[in-house]
């Protein structure tokens, strides 16, 4: 045989390779097939296919892998299991950038699965290779590299901490000042599943001198890349008061204002989760939040958004007005009621309806100024419905209840205690007749106001057992009033007084 | 009193009687026959006359003390001065025999039948001394009778007496003992009475000053009280809880959500503006790029083309734009730099939206404020106000004697017509000896030392001829001696 009849065969063989590798990788594309792949062996035709001569079929072969992982946790571990990760790791470092792009593309996939997979793939060594791949002149495979970086911190404490003795986040944080959006997207993210862990890992990423960086993105237009930054910021900030401060430091305020009023629903979400994770540490930067104008931004937020989207900044005005009762005041200057009225009727999920709730509770709890704004929005029989709905969450009855006792023990406006007379429990009943006791011995319009609105007549209707809190309650409302008012609304008087009809001898 | 020394002419049974009464020995002794040549001690009332009834009488005969024949003439057994009570005193009531019978010489005694060591003596004597001696013992038992009966009447007498006397005495040392007593209590009485009043006066004065110093305190504390009420009261309001501060706050925070929101309000409608912007020119780039490349469409005079139709009033404005397009080239497209997108998408207004509070907010670490402050006028006033200075202060240091002279001396030095100084006349002290000092003067003459040279030099021995160069710097300040100001007032 000629020479080219030998080069011929191998040639041939070469075509088959490249087509079989190709088709794999398309087939791979499409989830459906990925089962049938699986069963038909593919992991193991592939792997000898990674240590092809021709670099084309390596890469093809590391992209239907990566596909193939991607899809479902099983296929990831028949990767593992087949060991082909440590040549993976190897070939990393040497090769072009297609394949190193590739190689990148496989480790997430399996990395991104579950804690175990993400253990196998540090065991092998991958973290180094790709942090040294972070160092690469091409922007896909820093991408690549980030990316998987990125997938295997978000599992756990250790995993991250794993990455960051890899020496990951300086890189990363060279990687946020690249002009190209998606590495940026890919870096910011990746930071913010590093920091989000524990107070030690988010310090790690503070001196590496992430927060300027991250803080100036903020004005970027791009939405999915705001997005990142902020997660980032919010997870760097919600550890503890000097990372909170160093955040602030860093003047995002009051630019991030900006941010609740994008278009994009997450990017709200998350300027929202950012400002709430300030503001729950201390007074003082709640203070800090007020000032900047805070408060008005993120209750026009809630005004706006529907859904989970709301929650953050909910839970954002409880904390701001849990602080302090200036602050509560500012809250209610600020109009923030309102909103959380609506969010507490209009939202369907428990959840947010808690937060709502304990929103709530906390700005009316501190004075009777601030009960009596809460009780003049009209919010209180709502609350007691929903206490008293069987169908509410444990959760959400918890709250509802510590918010009406909060609201109940410092509320004085005894026009919206009225309607709750009527249909509140005995636990709430004793707060409720408490603070009637407390105001009715001053108030004379007030007590004339109770008698003509039925209060009294529900009071005396009330059952306590003699010696309670209640029925203390209870004589001292009956010692405002004349004993003719209190017999004659007493239940059954009307029964006694036809008795006495009936007994009466007339006189003739 | 001391039991006398027994004499040595006693008779033992005297002796044995001192023994037996002991201490009042003596006292019984001094019974009324004491021997005249016997100094006794004369006791007193008291002693005296219980004593030999106190004596315990061991032999039931045992009377008063007889002093025996031995012993000298006895006295005269009359009525004692201080006679016992068992024989009356009175002077009919006398028993019989009241002398003493006299005894015969060496007959009975007192003790009836003389005691036997008596007895020897008492044999013996002449015939007529038997019929006495008959004549006494016929006597002999009418004495005895008389003896005892006088015995037992003066043993009754004397138990009577003993007793009398006991009594009397115990009252009286009773009495003696409760006067006593009574003087013990009214001294005492006395004493507690003083001490009691000085310490209750003392305790009392503590008492006062305690209740005056309460009374201060409760007064300072009072009035503690009310400045510290003011001062609490004004310090909280101001500091603390301010109310018109926080009103004005709330206020401010208000203004602030206003313009805040305005501005957030500005920014969201500048972006819906840029977005729209941005949307429609895609648009338009879009259709131009679909007219470049349909260009072939355009309606020409023969074939009117599908955009401009016969029947339309006026072209389509797609046919418009067909007019205006340039065909396509066959050149391959730009790559499109990866950047451009990332420009396009920067709204136009490339500035970040500033927020400007209207009014900046009161700072969050208040400093308090220092105390009350004065007017600044007045203060101003004081800070500039001029110098008032003393007459001391004003008038110069040189008070103007010195002044006068330094005048005068700058007079003549000015009407010098030269500088040289005038020598005193030589002449005139030409003569003068000079005196040595003594301290200088020696034997040879006036010492040089001290005054020719100060040491000795010795030229030859000298290293170099050079003196030795300062080692430790000059001083500094006279280095600068004329140098310190420049030179140019001195030019002439």
């Amino acid at each position: 045989m000629s020479q080219r009849q030998v080069l011929q065969v191998f040639e041939q063989y070469q075509r088959a390779r490249t087509q079989f590798v190709q088709a794999v990788a398309e087939l791979s594309a499409r989830p459906q097939n990925a089962e049938t792949l699986r069963s038909a062996g593919v992991m193991s035709l592939l792997r000898p296919l990674l240590l092809d001569v021709v670099p084309t079929i390596q890469q093809t072969a590391a992209l239907a892998l990566g596909r193939l992982a991607n899809y479902n946790d099983d296929l990831a571990e028949a990767v593992v299991k087949g060991d082909i990760l440590p040549q993976l790791v190897c070939s990393l470092s040497e090769q072009n950038r297609f394949y190193k792009k590739a190689a990148a593309f496989v480790l997430r996939a399996v990395g991104k699965h579950s804690p175990q997979l993400a253990q196998a793939v540090v065991q092998c060594g991958a973290l180094e290779t790709l942090a040294i791949c972070l160092e690469d002149f091409d922007p896909g495979v820093k991408e690549a590299a980030a990316w998987a970086l990125g997938y295997i911190a978000r599992h756990n404490s250790e995993l991250s901490q794993a990455v960051v003795d890899a020496g990951a986040v300086p890189l990363l944080v060279l990687c946020i000042q690249e002009p190209e959006i998606a590495l940026k997207r890919i870096a910011a993210s990746t930071l913010s599943d590093i920091s989000k862990h524990s107070p030690e890992l988010a310090q790690t990423v503070v001196d590496a001198g992430a927060i300027a960086h991250l803080a100036q993105m903020i004005l970027n237009p791009d939405a999915k890349l705001k997005r990142q930054v902020l997660s980032a910021l919010s997870q760097i900030a919600k550890h503890s008061v000097d990372l909170a401060e160093l955040v602030v430091e860093a003047e995002i305020f009051p630019v991030v204002l900006t941010c609740l009023k994008d278009s994009d629903e997450y990017v709200k979400k998350n300027g929202a989760t950012l400002i709430r994770e300030i503001a729950k540490h201390t007074p003082e930067l709640s203070q800090f939040i007020v000032n900047a104008g805070g408060v008005a931004a993120v209750i026009d937020c809630i005004g706006s958004c529907r859904g989970t989207v709301r929650l953050p900044g909910i839970m954002m005005l409880g904390y701001v007005a849990a602080h302090s009762e200036n602050l509560s005041m500012a809250v209610i200057v600020s109009k923030g009621i309102p909103p959380l009225c609506t969010c507490l009727v209009e939202e369907q999920e428990d959840h947010i309806k808690a937060a709502a709730a304990w929103a709530l509770g906390q700005v009316g709890r501190h004075t009777p100024e601030h009960a009596r704004a809460v009780a003049v929005a009209n919010v209180l029989p709502t609350l007691l419905s929903m206490y008293m709905d069987t169908h509410s969450s444990e959760d959400l009855q918890v709250k509802t209840k510590r918010a009406l006792k909060n609201i109940l023990q410092k509320c004085t406006y005894l026009p919206a205690l009225e309607p709750l007379l009527h249909d509140a429990p005995p636990n709430i009943m004793k707060h409720i007749v408490g603070q009637f006791s407390k105001v009715l011995p001053h108030d004379s319009k007030a007590r004339r106001l109770f008698v003509t609105t039925g209060g009294l007549k529900k009071v005396q209707e009330i059952k306590a057992e003699p010696g309670s809190l209640l029925q203390e309650y209870i004589n001292t409302i009956n010692n405002c009033f004349p004993e003719e008012i209190v017999r004659y609304y007493s239940p059954g008087y009307s029964e006694i007084l036809l008795e006495r009809v009936e007994n009466y001898q007339p006189v003739l | 009193m001391n039991p006398a020394p027994p004499s040595p002419g006693r008779s033992p049974g005297r002796l044995r009687r001192s023994a037996h009464t002991g201490p009042g020995a003596g006292g019984g002794r001094a019974a009324p026959q004491a021997p005249a040549g016997r100094a006794r001690k004369r006791l007193g009332p008291r002693q005296e006359g219980g004593r030999h009834h106190l004596s315990p009488s061991p032999a039931p005969h045992r009377q008063h003390r007889a002093p025996s024949p031995l012993t000298g003439p006895r006295r005269p057994l009359g009525p004692s001065p201080r006679g016992c009570l068992c024989r009356p005193r009175s002077p009919h009531g006398a028993g019989p025999g009241r002398g003493r019978p006299r005894l015969p010489a060496g007959g009975a005694g007192w003790y009836g039948p003389l005691p036997w060591w008596r007895r020897r003596r008492a044999g013996g004597g002449s015939g007529g001394s038997m019929a006495a001696l008959a004549r006494l013992r016929a006597r002999l038992p009418a004495l005895r009778e008389e003896c005892f009966r006088r015995n037992r009447c003066v043993d009754e007498d004397r138990k009577i007496k003993y007793k009398a006397a006991v009594k009397i005495q115990s009252w009286f040392r009773g009495c003696r003992v409760r006067a006593y007593l009574r003087h013990l209590n009214k001294m005492v009485i006395c004493i507690q009475k003083r001490w009691r009043g000085y310490q209750s006066r003392r305790y009392f004065r503590k008492i006062v000053k305690t209740a005056y110093f309460i009374m201060k305190m409760n007064f300072y504390n009072e009035m503690a009280v009310r400045i510290q009420k003011r001062w609490r009261g004004y310090y909280v309001r101001k500091y603390i809880h301010n109310y018109y501060a926080l009103k004005k706050y709330l206020e401010a925070v208000s203004v602030n959500n206003e313009i805040v929101r305005n501005e957030l309000q500005e920014y969201a409608e500048m972006n819906e503006k840029e977005k729209k912007k941005k949307d429609q020119e895609k648009k338009e780039k879009e259709k131009e790029y679909q007219a470049r490349k349909m260009h072939y469409l355009l309606s020409t005079e023969q074939i009117a083309g599908i955009y401009n139709s016969p029947f339309r009033k006026s072209p389509d404005p797609m046919e418009l734009l067909l007019r205006q397009s340039k065909p396509l080239s066959h050149r391959r497209q730009q790559v499109k730099s990866p950047f451009r997108d990332e420009l396009y998408d920067w709204p136009t207004c490339t500035r970040p939206p500033t927020f400007h509070a209207g009014e900046s907010l009161p700072p969050i670490g208040r400093q308090k404020p220092q105390g009350p402050f004065r007017d600044t006028a007045e203060v101003l006033r004081q800070r500039y106000m001029p110098l008032e200075p003393t007459l001391r202060v004003a008038a110069s240091i040189d008070s103007p004697l010195e002044k006068a002279r330094v005048e005068m001396k700058r007079g003549e030095w000015r009407n010098h017509i030269h500088d040289n100084e005038f020598l005193p006349f030589s002449s005139y002290h030409k003569n003068e000896k000079y005196d040595p000092s003594i301290h200088r003067s020696g034997k040879y003459g006036q010492e040089t030392y001290g005054i020719k040279h100060f040491r000795e030099v010795q030229p030859n021995k000298w290293v170099t001829g050079k003196d030795f160069q300062t080692v430790l710097p000059s001083i500094v300040l006279f280095e600068k001696f004329g140098k310190t100001y420049s030179r140019c007032g001195q030019i002439v």
